[in-house]
């Protein structure tokens, strides 16, 4: 994964996106014991409009230049699945701008905090992110007070509250 | 009534397993990952299944 991260910081540097973050399971597992996952999630700030494919474009060329391979939904970076998501709505480009700079094997990498991871898995609703956050809470990985400043902001306080009973031991 | 076994110790086990693991490090816990999708190839392409049938052929 440490190629793959510098391949990724590279797409910043050579200006094809402004910024990323790491989120999904991948930036969950950050916070948690591991599981299986399959992909990296990157969620990227681009410097475009239009649908997402369009806004994903320019990042498929650079690296498809490079000899990276497509495959279904991913791109295959070092031999690495990931998937590129631009940020889509207030909440994700927030998680983007506020993500925590780390260090994987020394290459310096950013990372979505833990309350927005949450509240990402609240919007997308899936069965899985509800057994994410339950995860989330049970390992007291979230900052509660964070977490609802956040859920206020993107108005998310009433879908978290409706769901509280799928979260609750 | 038919007794059950108290497994309250085994889950808090469980538990503590699980929170010595959150605390690893980001690079060990990825390794784990990989590790564990190499599992689930194996798991998946039947090999296991393959195997057992053919020790149980063997021992019949």
């Amino acid at each position: 994964m440490k190629e793959t991260i510098k391949v990724i910081n590279q797409l910043v540097k050579d200006g094809v996106v402004q910024g990323y973050a790491i989120g999904g399971a991948v930036a969950a597992i950050y916070y948690l014991e591991p599981f299986d996952t399959i992909d990296l999630d990157i969620f990227v700030q681009v410097n475009a409009s239009g649908s997402d494919l369009t806004l994903l474009a320019p990042i498929y060329e650079y690296l498809v230049k490079r000899g990276y391979k497509v495959g279904g939904e991913f791109i295959y970076i070092e031999g690495m699945p990931v998937k590129f998501l631009p940020v889509f709505n207030l909440l994700t480009e927030e998680a983007v701008e506020k993500a925590r700079t780390i260090k994987y094997s020394r290459v310096t990498t950013r990372i979505m905090r833990p309350e927005h991871l949450v509240a990402i898995m609240l919007d997308t609703g899936r069965p899985k992110d509800y057994l994410r956050i339950s995860m989330f809470l049970e390992r007291g990985a979230v900052n509660k007070r964070l977490l609802s400043a956040v859920l206020k902001r993107h108005g998310l306080m009433e879908k978290g509250k409706d769901n509280q009973y799928r979260f609750e031991p | 009534m038919k007794k059950y076994p108290d497994i309250r110790e085994m889950l808090k086990r469980k538990e503590k397993h699980r929170r010595s693991l959150a605390a690893l490090p980001f690079e060990k816990k990825i390794e784990m990952v990989f590790k564990l999708q190499e599992r689930r190839k194996f798991i998946k392409s039947g090999r296991l299944v393959r195997t057992s049938s053919k020790s149980s052929a063997k021992s019949a």
